[in-house]
């Protein structure tokens, strides 16, 4: 039931029939859940809350940094170092008081997904990995919730609605993981994009609380930002994947979604504060497998700079006496890398660096 | 046949082109359509990225027979 302050509030959504105030009374008693408060998430939640979802619940186990700002509008610069959860929570209740959000500042895993999916009506996948899309993937279909899906890379988004009235799931659209992706971390990514898609997600989410519109179910939607394009393919439901899926509801929780996505559990790779001993004996050679534009630089008397895609041409600057440490922004092209030159190769004085220059930064590492 | 590529994400980097039009002689499997695009584009061996035949997500084993559209589509992880 709204109260005459809500229906104030709430006037311009009110005044169109297609929501009315029983559409605004289905959004008062709907709960969804926003996987990540980063790129996607600030935009979508801002619009959900504005919207009146009773209940908005919000997952992220990491903190604000000063190079989130330029997307994730719903933080300041006084704000860096807190979680972004509790953050954005604070935001959106000033925004709407005649919500509820609740916090969950920790990491979504197999573990806790199944029973945190079972309190809310509609899931929004607003993350930053194939790891956690997948996971999430498989917990919707396993507690029967529509999925909002986003995803960005530079300067293109896309869009869909999974396991929504028996239309496809994310496996159905992409039944393998990719390995090699990069991330927004490593590549960038247009700031606006990420509103205009994470905006998109909150209008899906909508439309399936109202019940009004067509939820882009079956249908993928593509955005090029720097063509004003888009392009709508659609998509087919694959019976055997979902069928899998939801006979396995019990070894969900066993899952290796990271071995499953090519993240190994690597034993051998540098810990920061192994590295930061090692550079002060200046003893290494470090090869930076990222691109010339990323930052952070690091500085170092025999550091050689060689792109990932430029390192077989590149063999012959490798040091064959020191020990060799390979290093990006978080670890995942330098394992590549490693991975690479130790079995096509077979060179053995080679390390990568866990977790990469991020991992450094955070462990206090001074550039 | 003329088939009107386009390339997206990551896939339009390696190829260094955002779409063009490719032509063939008869008819296809998009299977075989993608071994003939890697010996183009050696970059492509290992990609993962998924085909639309005229909008529509299509198989391996599709056929193509006539003249359309196709969208070579990466997965985007980035949020």
């Amino acid at each position: 039931m709204l109260t005459s302050k809500e229906k104030y509030h709430y006037d311009r959504h009110l005044k169109m029939e297609e929501i009315g105030q029983k559409g605004q009374e289905k959004l008062q008693s709907s709960s969804v859940l926003v996987i990540g408060a980063g790129g996607l998430g600030c935009p979508a939640l801002m619009y959900l809350a504005a919207a009146g979802v009773g209940k908005i619940g919000i997952i992220d186990f990491d903190s604000v940094n000063e190079t989130n700002l330029h997307r994730q509008i719903l933080f300041t610069s006084d704000e860096i170092g807190q979680n972004k959860a509790e953050v954005a929570k604070a935001r959106l209740l000033k925004m709407n008081p005649f919500i509820h959000v609740e916090t969950y500042p920790y990491k979504l895993t197999n573990q806790n997904a199944l029973n945190l999916f079972s309190n809310f009506d509609v899931i929004i996948d607003a993350t930053d990995n194939f790891t956690t899309r997948y996971m999430v993937n498989d917990a919707s279909i396993i507690t029967g919730k529509p999925l909002v899906y986003g995803s960005v890379y530079k300067f293109e988004g896309q869009v869909s609605v999974f396991n929504y009235k028996n239309g496809p799931s994310y496996r159905c659209l992409f039944p393998d993981p990719a390995r090699n992706i990069p991330s927004c971390e490593e590549v960038g990514v247009l700031g606006v994009l990420c509103g205009i898609i994470g905006v998109k997600q909150a209008n899906e989410t909508l439309k399936i609380i109202l019940g009004i519109g067509n939820p882009l179910s079956g249908r993928l939607e593509i955005y090029k930002a720097l063509n004003a394009e888009s392009l709508i393919l659609k998509i087919k439901r694959n019976d055997e994947i979902i069928k899998l899926i939801q006979d396995t509801k019990s070894a969900f929780e066993t899952f290796d979604y990271d071995l499953f996505c090519g993240i190994e559990k690597t034993e051998n790779g540098l810990s920061s504060s192994d590295f930061t001993n090692l550079i002060k004996e200046d003893s290494i050679q470090i090869i930076d497998v990222r691109q010339e534009w990323e930052e952070p630089k690091l500085v170092y008397n025999d550091l050689i700079a060689i792109p990932l895609d430029k390192i077989e041409e590149s063999i012959k600057l490798l040091s064959q006496k020191k020990q060799i440490v390979v290093i990006c922004q978080n670890g995942s092209r330098s394992k590549t890398a490693v991975d690479f030159l130790k079995s096509a190769h077979g060179i053995e004085n080679i390390i990568n660096l866990e977790g990469g220059t991020s991992a450094l930064e955070n462990s206090g590492f001074k550039f | 046949m003329i088939l009107n590529v386009h390339y997206f994400g990551m896939i339009a980097e390696k190829v260094a082109c955002e779409s063009e039009k490719i032509n063939v002689e008869k008819s296809i499997s998009l299977s075989e359509f993608k071994s003939d695009l890697i010996k183009k584009y050696p970059a492509l061996k290992n990609a993962n990225y998924q085909i639309a035949v005229n909008q529509e997500l299509e198989k391996d084993d599709f056929k193509i027979e006539t003249d359309c559209e196709i969208a070579l589509l990466p997965p985007f992880a980035g949020g």
